[in-house]
Formats: C-alpha cells, sequence, structure tokens
C-alpha cells in the first residue's frame, strides 16, 4: 500500500541555499556587536605537563584586555558530554587547564580589542611545562604507570550478551578470527569551532554557538561558571558543519566566563590546528573478533572485542562503548554472541560523537570478518549476508531485541541486499571483474552491511517538546528545539507540517534552537533521533492541530467535522465557505477565546533499527598502493524519504567521510604525543577528483513508528561505503588488510607480506 | 629598513635599491606567490616583518625562448608554466610537473622561483629542472648577475647558496640542439592536491631509435633531487622499449635504498617508486608516437 | 601602506598593514563576509576569491601584494548579477548543505566557466580539486557546475 503525499518524499527546495550562496548567510564567525572582543585559545604544545603561565609581558601588548588561565576560572569539574544533568559520570574538566592532558587542550585565553591585539598577546605569554609522562596508544595505557585520571587508565568497561558463547562456539563447524584497527577521525567541518558570548540587556547570558544541543551547552555553561541556568540563553547559529564534532561545548564555557568577567561581548574562532588538536575525534578501536558458522554458512556465535583510545578526558568513554556494542546485536541473527568494551584514557585528543556513534568502527572490521566467514565456506559474501541478516520485526509496541534494547522494527536489510545487488550487477561483475587486471593494476569488488538506531530511547531519556501555532496571517510558528547542522532538518521538519496541515512548507517557520524560547529537548540533534522523534512529535502535534482547527471551524460554522477539509492552507465545508488558516486562527481567538495552538510533550515510541549496504568496485595500483573507487552504490533501508534531493546528500556526503575513513583519513600522533597531522595538507580528505560517483538506491517501505513512516539516513550513511572499499581492496588483492585507513604504505606491505 | 615594511619594486633597479637595504636585516622576505610565506607567517603569528614583493616586476614575470635555452622569469606560475605552448613544446616534463602541484588556487600563485628557493625536499620542478642542468640567474643589489647551476645553487631543506643581496632573477634551462623527450610523475597521498613522497622526472635524446642522452632525478628522497645515474647509464645506448621497464624498476629501487638505507618509507618507496617509472615511460611513448 | 584595488567593481584607497593576508583585510578591513578561513594554508579553498579573475586562495596572499589589482568575490558578483545563475543551479541540484565551503566553491565555478564554459566532467573535478567540502561529497555540487555548462544550440 503506497500513500499519496502532497509534499513528504518531494524535492522540495531549501530557503536557506540562495543565500549562502550569495555569501550573506553569518556563521558566528562573521558575527559582529559593538563593543566586541575578540578572544585566542592559548593550546597546549606538550601531550602531558603541569602548565605555569607568566602573562606579564602579554599584558602589557597593546590592545590586550585580559588573559585568563587556569587561576582566574571556576574550579567546578564537568563533563562536557554530559547531555543532560541527569546522567551519571565522572567529571574531569576545566574551563581552562592548570595540567594540559593532550596538544591542543585548552590552557590560557588572551582577549583582545582587536584578533591582532589577541595574537600578539598569545605571542608574548611565556609558557613553562614541567612535562610529565606521556601516555600514547593502547599498550601504554594498559601499562599503568602514568594513570591520567583516577585509579586507572581503564576508564569504562562493559560487557554485552545474548545466549551463551561457548555452546555457540560448540556447535560451529569454523571459527572465523580477524583483528583490525580503525584510527582517529577528524570531523573535519569546514567551519573551525567557534563561539559567541555577551550579556543581554536584562543580564541574561547569550552565548551564541553552533552546536548540536542547545540544553547541553545551557547545563555545561551554567554548572561550569557557576550561573542560574534560566539565566544562560543558548543559541544554535548557522553551523558550517557538525558530523558530531561540535556536539560537545569546548569553546562555550572559557567564551561565557570572559564575556562575564569583561561584561563586553567576546567572540573566539579557533584555528584548524586547534580543532584538530583540542576539540574531539572519533574514537580509534582495535578490535578482536571470532565468528562461528556451521557448513552450511549459519551464524551460531559470535565474540567482539573492542578497545577504545578515549583520549585524554573522560568525554564519551562510556557511550561509544556501549552504542558500538549495541549494534551487534541487530544485523545478524546469531544466538549466541559476546560483546566486550574498553576504553582507556591517552595523552591525546578526547573522544567524542563523529558520525555513527561507534557504527563506523564496528563495521568496519566486523564486515571484514564477514567477508572471511563466507569465504571459508565458499559462498558469496552477498548471499552469505541474505542467508544471516534479521528479518523484519513484526509491529508489537515496546518490542525488545536480543538483549532487551527496543525493537528492531521493519528491518529491511534483506531487501537492501537483494534489490542492492541487482542494481550494483553483482553476479555479473562478481564473474568480470578479474577479467580488466592488469601487471599493475587489479580489480575488486566488495559488500558491506550496517545497523544503525533512531534515537536514546531504551538507553536514555529520549522525549521533546513542540509547541506549534496557526498566525493570522496563515503562517505556521513550530516552535521545538532542532538544530540544522546543514542536512537541511529545517526542511524536514516543515515538509512533515506541511503534509499534516496541508499548507505549503514555506508557510512554515521552525525556527532553530534557543533555550529561551524553545520548549526543552532531552536529547538534541544527536544519535540520529530528529527526524524519527521530533519529526514523529511534529507530526502528532500538527495532527492535534488538525483536529482543533476543524473542531473550532465546526463550532465557527456550524457545521458537522466531518464535512470539512483542509487544503493548500485554506479550510471549509462543503456548502459553506472557504477560508484561511490564519482567518481561522482570528476568528478562533475572537469568537472562542483560544489560539489555534497546540503544545505537545512527545516520549519518543520506539527505537527501531536503521540498515544500509554499500557495493563497490575498486581499482588498485599495486605499484603505487594507490585506490581509486570507480563504483559505488549505496542502498539505505529509510522506511520513507522525507526529501529525496536531503536524502541524497546524506547518502553522498556520508560516503565522502566513510571512504575516507577507509583510504585515507587518519590523526596521527608520535611518540611524545606530538600531532602529526594538524592540517588538511596532511589529513587528506577525499578531495572531487578522487571522490567517485555515488549511486543511491532508498528501500521505502515504511517504519510503523516513524512520521509517515521515515527513520533515520544521515548517520548511517557513513558507515557502509568504508567497508565496502576495504572488502574490494581484499578481492581485489587476496589480502586481509583489516587496519583502517589502507593508506598507500599499508597496501604495499601488504602486497609484500603476502608474496613472501 | 622598518620591520612591517612592504616594498613593492616595479623594475629591477628599483629591486636593486631594495636589495641594498636587505643586506643588512633580518626579517625580510621575498614574497611571490605567498604560498608558503603567509601561512609560515601565520601560523608563527607574525606580521612584524618586512616583505619584499616581487610579483610587480613585468622582467621576472616572462618566458622566453633565446637561441637554444629557455628563460623563465623567477615569477612565472605553475599556471602559466602548465599552459605556456613554449613550455609544453620544449620542457614537457616542467609542464606536468607545474600542473600536479598543489590546487588550482596555488597553482595561480605559486611560482618556479619560490619552488626553487624554498628548497623543500619534495619540490615538483625541481626534478625536471636538475634533469635539464638548468641554471638559476642571480641578480644582486649592484644590479649584477652570476649564473649558478641550480644542482649547486639548492643545498635543500629550506636552504640554498643564494645570498642577502641576492635574488633568484631567471631559470636558465639549456634545451640542447637536438629534439628531447621528458617526462614528470609523482605519487602522494591522492590524486591531486598532495605532497610529493617521491616525484621524478626523466628527459632524454633518441638517435637512430636508441637512447644517446639521458638525465633521470628523484625527488623527496633526500634534502633534493637525486641523479639516478645507474638508470641513466643502464639506458644510454639501448633501444627505447619496454624491455626497459623491470630494470629500471630495479634499478630505481636500488636508487632508494641507496639514498634513505634506514628510512621505514623505503619499503614503500621502493616499490612505488615503479608506478612513476611507468606513467613517465607512457608518457614518453606518447611523445614519441606524435614525433 | 595605502592599498589602491578594485574591490568588487569598486576601487578603494584604504590603510592597511601590508603583510595582513588577504583573507583577514577582506573580511575585518572590507566586511566582505563571504570569504571563510577553514584550514589557512591554503588547502580548503573556503577563501577563494578572484584575483585579476583568476581562482585564489586568499590566507596564502599578503594585502600588500593586491595594489593596483582585481579583487572578486561572491558579493561583487551578486552586484553585476553575475551570480542568479549559479545561485539557481545550487539550489536546484541541492548542491549546499551547511553552506561554509560553497562560497569558495561558487568562485571555483566562476572561473573555471570564464576560462571554459563547456568544460568536461574531469575538468569540474580539477577545478574543484582544491576546495574541501565535508558534506556533500561533491557529487550535487559537479551537477551544478554541469548544469551551467553552455548549452550547444
Amino acid at each position: 500500500m503506497k500513500t499519496e503525499f502532497q509534499y513528504i518524499g518531494k524535492r522540495v527546495e531549501r530557503q536557506d541555499t540562495a543565500d549562502k550562496v550569495r555569501g550573506k548567510t553569518k556563521y558566528v564567525g562573521d558575527m559582529t556587536r559593538a563593543d566586541m572582543l575578540y578572544g585566542k585559545l592559548l593550546t597546549s604544545d606538550k601531550a602531558h605537563a603541569k602548565v605555569t603561565i607568566d602573562k606579564t609581558k602579554a599584558m602589557m601588548i597593546k590592545g590586550v584586555v585580559a588573559v585568563f588561565t587556569n587561576e582566574d576560572v571556576p574550579q567546578t569539574p564537568y563533563n562536557s558530554n554530559q547531555w543532560f544533568p541527569g546522567a551519571a559520570t565522572a567529571e574531569d574538566e576545566y574551563v581552562l587547564h592548570k595540567i594540559a592532558k593532550h596538544v591542543g587542550d585548552r590552557i590560557a585565553l588572551v582577549v583582545g580589542e582587536t584578533p591582532e591585539a589577541a595574537e600578539k598577546g598569545l605571542n608574548e605569554l611565556v609558557v613553562f611545562y614541567d612535562e610529565l609522562p606521556v601516555v600514547i596508544g593502547f599498550e601504554e595505557a594498559k601499562k599503568n604507570e602514568t594513570v591520567i585520571f583516577g585509579t586507572s587508565n581503564l576508564a569504562f568497561e562493559k560487557s554485552l550478551a545474548c545466549g551463551e558463547i561457548s555452546e555457540g562456539f560448540d556447535r560451529a563447524d569454523i571459527i572465523i578470527e580477524d583483528s583490525g584497527s580503525t584510527p582517529k577521525v577528524h570531523h573535519s567541518a569546514i567551519e573551525n569551532h567557534s563561539c559567541l558570548a555577551e550579556i543581554d540587556p536584562f543580564g541574561n547570558l547569550v552565548v551564541w554557538s553552533p552546536c548540536q544541543v542547545v540544553f547541553q551547552v545551557q547545563h555545561i555553561v551554567a554548572k561550569a561558571l557557576g550561573i542560574p541556568y534560566d539565566k544562560t540563553r543558548v543559541i544554535k547559529t548557522t553551523i558550517g558543519g557538525s558530523f558530531g564534532g561540535k556536539g560537545i561545548p569546548i569553546l562555550e564555557p572559557v567564551c561565557a566566563f570572559a564575556a562575564i568577567k569583561l561584561n563586553r561581548p567576546v567572540q573566539i574562532v579557533m584555528e584548524r590546528k586547534d580543532s584538530v588538536a583540542g576539540t574531539r575525534s572519533r574514537n580509534a578501536t582495535i578490535q578482536k573478533i571470532r565468528t562461528g558458522i556451521t557448513k552450511e554458512g549459519r551464524i551460531v556465535a559470535r565474540e567482539i572485542v573492542s578497545e577504545f583510545d578515549g583520549g585524554a578526558y573522560l568525554t564519551n568513554a562510556a557511550a561509544v562503548a556501549m552504542a558500538f556494542g549495541k549494534k551487534a546485536f541487530r544485523l545478524y541473527k546469531i544466538k549466541d554472541q559476546k560483546y566486550t568494551g574498553r576504553t582507556y584514557f591517552t595523552n591525546t585528543v578526547p573522544g567524542g560523537a563523529c558520525r555513527g556513534y561507534g557504527s563506523p568502527q564496528l563495521h568496519a572490521v566486523s564486515e571484514i570478518n564477514i567477508n572471511n566467514a563466507a569465504k571459508a565456506v565458499g559462498m558469496d559474501p552477498v548471499q552469505f549476508r541474505i542467508l544471516n541478516a534479521v528479518d523484519p520485526q513484526e509491529f508489537i509496541l515496546g518490542a525488545k531485541d536480543d538483549i532487551g534494547m527496543p525493537g528492531i522494527g521493519n528491518a529491511r536489510i534483506k531487501d537492501c541486499l537483494i534489490q542492492g545487488s541487482e542494481a550494483f550487477d553483482w553476479e555479473n561483475k562478481k564473474i568480470t571483474v578479474s577479467s580488466k587486471n592488469t601487471n599493475r593494476f587489479a580489480y575488486g569488488i566488495g559488500v558491506a552491511a550496517g545497523v544503525h538506531g533512531n534515537g536514546y530511547h531504551g538507553g536514555f531519556p529520549d522525549y521533546t517538546n513542540v509547541d506549534i501555532q496557526v498566525m493570522p496571517d496563515n503562517r505556521i510558528m513550530v516552535k521545538m528545539g532542532i538544530h540544522d547542522l546543514g542536512c537541511g532538518t529545517v526542511l524536514t521538519m516543515q515538509q512533515i507540517a506541511a503534509e499534516a496541515l496541508s499548507i505549503n512548507p514555506k508557510s512554515i517557520n521552525v525556527p532553530q534552537a534557543d533555550t529561551f524560547t524553545s520548549p526543552y529537548d532531552s536529547a538534541g540533534t544527536q544519535a540520529s533521533r530528529v527526524t524519527f522523534v521530533n519529526g514523529g512529535a511534529l507530526k502528532e502535534a500538527a495532527d492535534l492541530l488538525k483536529e482543533k482547527m476543524i473542531t473550532s471551524y465546526a463550532k465557527l460554522f456550524n457545521c458537522s467535522v466531518d464535512a470539512i477539509s483542509m487544503i493548500d492552507g485554506t479550510i471549509g465545508h462543503e456548502e459553506g465557505k472557504k477560508i484561511s488558516y490564519g482567518e481561522l486562527a482570528i476568528l478562533s481567538e475572537a469568537k472562542l477565546e483560544t489560539t489555534l495552538k497546540i503544545y505537545l510533550e512527545y516520549k519518543s515510541k520506539g527505537n527501531p533499527a536503521v540498515y544500509a549496504v554499500s557495493f563497490a568496485e575498486v581499482k588498485v595500483d599495486k605499484y603505487t598502493g594507490l585506490v581509486e573507487v570507480i563504483d559505488l552504490l549505496a542502498v539505505q533501508d529509510a522506511g520513507q524519504v522525507i526529501n529525496m534531493t536531503l536524502a541524497e546528500g546524506q547518502v553522498e556526503g556520508g560516503a565522502h567521510m566513510s571512504v575516507g575513513m577507509a583510504l585515507s583519513e587518519e590523526i596521527k600522533y608520535d611518540k611524545q604525543g606530538n600531532l602529526k597531522t594538524e592540517n588538511f595538507s596532511k589529513y587528506h580528505l577525499i578531495n572531487a577528483p578522487s571522490m567517485p560517483k555515488v549511486r543511491t538506491l532508498f528501500i521505502q517501505d515504511g517504519e510503523p513508528l516513524g512520521p509517515y513512516g521515515a527513520k533515520s539516513i544521515g548517520e548511517l550513511a557513513a558507515v557502509t561505503p568504508g567497508p565496502a572499499v576495504m572488502n574490494a581492496i581484499n578481492d581485489a588483492l587476496g589480502t586481509n588488510i583489516s587496519d583502517y585507513p589502507a593508506t598507500p604504505e599499508r597496501i604495499i606491505e601488504a602486497l609484500s607480506r603476502m608474496r613472501s | 629598513m622598518e620591520n612591517n615594511q612592504f616594498y613593492s619594486p616595479k623594475t629591477m633597479k628599483e629591486l636593486a635599491l631594495v636589495l641594498k637595504e636587505k643586506k643588512n636585516k633580518n626579517d625580510v622576505f621575498f614574497v611571490a606567490g605567498a604560498t608558503d610565506l603567509a601561512v609560515t607567517m601565520k601560523k608563527n603569528r607574525r606580521t612584524d616583518f618586512a616583505s619584499i614583493d616581487l610579483t610587480k616586476i613585468e622582467e621576472m614575470k616572462k618566458i622566453e625562448k633565446k637561441d637554444d635555452y629557455l628563460e623563465i622569469g623567477a615569477c612565472v606560475t605553475m599556471t602559466e608554466l602548465t599552459q605556456s605552448s613554449l613550455i609544453q613544446s620544449e620542457i614537457l616534463a616542467l609542464s606536468m610537473a607545474a600542473s600536479k602541484v598543489g590546487s588550482v588556487q596555488i597553482r595561480n600563485r605559486a611560482t618556479i622561483g619560490g619552488n626553487t628557493a624554498n628548497a623543500a625536499q619534495c619540490a615538483d620542478t625541481l626534478p625536471v629542472l636538475f634533469s635539464y642542468n638548468a641554471e638559476g640567474l642571480l641578480f644582486d643589489s649592484n644590479g649584477q648577475t652570476r649564473l649558478v647551476k641550480l644542482e649547486d645553487l639548492i643545498v635543500g631543506f629550506g636552504h640554498t647558496y643564494i645570498n642577502a643581496d641576492e635574488v633568484l632573477y631567471k631559470i636558465i634551462v639549456p634545451l640542447g640542439k637536438q629534439k628531447h623527450y621528458s617526462a614528470f610523475s609523482k605519487i602522494g597521498s591522492r590524486k591531486t592536491v598532495t605532497i610529493s613522497k617521491i616525484n621524478y622526472a626523466i628527459r632524454m635524446n633518441i638517435e637512430n631509435e636508441h637512447i644517446s642522452d639521458m638525465s633521470i632525478y628523484l625527488g623527496s628522497i633526500g634534502p633534493k633531487p637525486i641523479r639516478a645515474s645507474k638508470m641513466e647509464s643502464y639506458c644510454l645506448g639501448k633501444r627505447w622499449g619496454q624491455d626497459l621497464l623491470e630494470p629500471l624498476f630495479e634499478l630505481g629501487a636500488q636508487q632508494i635504498e641507496e639514498a634513505i638505507p634506514t628510512r621505514s618509507s623505503r619499503h614503500y618507496k621502493k616499490v612505488a617508486v615503479k608506478g612513476i617509472i611507468e606513467d613517465t615511460f607512457n608518457a614518453l611513448n606518447c611523445q614519441l608516437e606524435v614525433k | 601602506m595605502e592599498i589602491n584595488a578594485v574591490i568588487n567593481g569598486e576601487k578603494v584607497k584604504v590603510t592597511c598593514h601590508p603583510n595582513k593576508r588577504l583573507i583577514d583585510f577582506l573580511r575585518e578591513d572590507m566586511g566582505i563576509i563571504s570569504v571563510k578561513e577553514g584550514c589557512g594554508e591554503g588547502e580548503c579553498g573556503a577563501c577563494t576569491v578572484l584575483l585579476d579573475g583568476k581562482a585564489v586562495t586568499s590566507c596564502t596572499i599578503l594585502t600588500g601584494q593586491i595594489d593596483g589589482c582585481e579583487i572578486m568575490t561572491v558579493e561583487g558578483l551578486d552586484k553585476i548579477g553575475e551570480l542568479e545563475p549559479i545561485t539557481e543551479s545550487f539550489v536546484r541540484n541541492g548542491a549546499v548543505q551547511c553552506g561554509y565551503c560553497t562560497p569558495g566553491m561558487v568562485i571555483s565555478t566562476k572561473a573555471l566557466l570564464n576560462a571554459n564554459p563547456n568544460p568536461t566532467e574531469e575538468e569540474i573535478k580539477i577545478a574543484i580539486e582544491g576546495n574541501l567540502c565535508r558534506c556533500t561529497g561533491y557529487n550535487k555540487i559537479e551537477n551544478a557546475i554541469k548544469d551551467l555548462k553552455v548549452k550547444e544550440s
């Protein structure tokens, strides 16, 4: 059954694009205020050191207004990752640090009348580093000779299990073991981290931040500075990309501190080097996977052990290990499975959300292992996956998965595999691909599957509030705490409300999150929750509003509710007159003493899984080790696409990140903890000539719990292309490379190891 | 000469006067494309230096053919080298090398003088210029010039034998009397906009289908490009053709082993060199076909 | 130092520190905010402007060097009416997400089309090789540029 939609699924054009092309859109770095000061952060040059800073000379520089160090700021510890006050966690960060725990750690702020003055001041700071032993890499961390926080460098450890793996492995005919690793990844939003803080005429602190969770920023700033939450206003600005990187407040507490202290607006814009070294990164992992299969190719048991490099602060040590682990139970039917995750402190950039939250790492290695399992029983990797993939769950509210998490919902992984392999021409390519081989170039194809979620439900509070109102001029105002990270979230919400109310999306205003005007939202724009949870809330609120409009109209015009219809911004009944929604709002107020408005607190109804499968063909240069991705098909189980252009944009952009992780992206440190990849000349993103055309295919079978059947897309999009490329490389070369990225050096090394 | 000064001479005469001032001062920098200087100074958060902008001197922006050599002004950009029909027909390898430097935006600014005088070990034009036995024409504060073989002028790792009151004025590239062929290739970590891990230039003459002269330089495996004499001598006198490839691969690897015997990167570079040898081999074949 | 230049079609005469980077001059002294900083080393292309018609990264140029030159940014193209087709094509093709790289991308597009009104796919890719975009994977940007090619009549 296919419903005909008026706006859902349509390629409605974004309304923010033209101004972005014209350069009119203001990001935080473009904002100015009369009397505004410029803050420049001093970040540590050393990976682990007690820092003493002499500010005398800097203070003498003309135009330097203040220099703040750890001694000047409140000594209240916090955990920047804590996105709601009730989340239990230890706290190990400060506004500015006395002990630098990684290169790039924030140790001082110079505030100047001009950017030049602040920079000159920075140059004149005399910094003395009393160096401490440095912990780099898992081995060093495990030794515990130097402990970064608490009593051990082991920051978190937990296992998840279903069944009993020893029994499962007993039933296995073959056990396939693989180990692999994934690197720290820099989010690489082209806009660096930035923040503007000021005091408004009423004495409130106003923080302008390109963030993902305004209520988290409010919480962290209020807590760290000991100021009232209700006087802390955080406004989400236009953002120049985030990908999780701006999900955790970095600059906000210190920027707010300076603005309060100096009672003047203060703007801080980071440089790239500090964005790489001093914000957050995707956690690096090392993994061991054992998979037990029968001769027929059924997976009967699996054990996954993953260790995470958590970096210098606690941040997401627990969250990433758990998010990674939970997904291992939702892609294949495995009766007996165990996962163990451990996170360690090291003197490197702290971990944080990074598009996919654990999924990119999990599937990076496990999908190579699945390929090896298929190979071990002589099965085609696509067929092997189809045989073992989960089936859609019957729709039952409150259903659970194997480890007690919310049910997987309408899981269309098999459709992704079947329809994807047809679209990719997998069977044919499998036979013909190697015929292209030459002495120098080897061709191969690869497939990889992946799973992701829809919010926090089942793990953390996942609810939101919506306030939706019909305005007298026939426009709709929607207040909710959303943050458009560039993906088009605003338009997604406009289309959902437009569909419910039958009105042009352009007539709907959905301002972005502002702690003073948006009703509370428990988790912000992260965890792939926005379309599913916020969109779900908006649809429900809009439906309630529609009901209220119809009842009001019926009362006003004394007609039967059934006779009323709403179309294109007008409401009317069979014989009666047609009026605009705006006119109805005016009449409702005047005659019925009510506003056409709904306020709804909405709890997420579930957390269904979303699935993706990528197919890749690569050409590998056996001399130089360079890989060219010559075909890439990304298939997503999307439930119902809200806007096809936006959905494609997510999948194409996700492929960019994932292929980058497979081929070149890696934050590297030397043994002293010095950053070797501090800018884009050393940290290589895929650029246009190296980016393949991404073919997309959406399986749209509807998710019963999602608004109009929609579920998440954007994070999952960055999960499977990389492993598919890896599997294609291994297919081309006959290697088993499982350390990311497959740099030219790694490829050549694997080839020579194979030869010897 | 004050800090924060900015000199923008329009003629060589004016430049000589500025060079006189520069002679005994620190913190005075030449700036042409500024693709390196602006970045370095920003990194060190410095604006308190003096610069001599060379981009307004027409004399330094010309490419001219004289008898059997080519004069390339130090301020000729990578884009100009890439697109110049003179460079394409006379020193194809230089056009190839220039086209592989940085991005469009960088090539529109970066100059051959900068690429040379910065003496970076990964500089892409240097292997080509060395393979042509190119010379640097230096201009000093007295308006005098001297000619030095580039290979002798460049020390590498940022150092040269250019004196404090001298500027690299032109690059002189001898072309020889006979028709020759040349090619360039490089490997970085991505297809384009990438720093060379190895780069490679080859120039040769063919007489009666046999190689009568050959020059090969490998860059990025030492402070400055290294002459691959073993590869050259192996080829001399032989017929140009597919048979040469395997031995050249072998000798190329040897050349790298000798240049960086202790670097861990040698394992990769010894294999990767095959790629650039083959790329240039194919490029030369194309040139020979259309001859 | 006094700088005389034509910026976005207007003759300007301003005093400025000559060793200031062009990007800082344009943003701070001229208030041209479309010029964005992403890396400060000429790698990301977000600060791309036209200098005498050529695409250059303004973070790798000293302001003193533009004396006597002509600078054009998207604001200038907009003013002289040359931006509209590009804007329409970028909107239609969904070529913009966060938008931070967009003005630089547009300038590289303009430089390409000025020199080559009918570029091949490969030429389009090379024209934007120095403009990093983290959101789109370039596919839709390339489509938008393709759509701008002079159509054969």
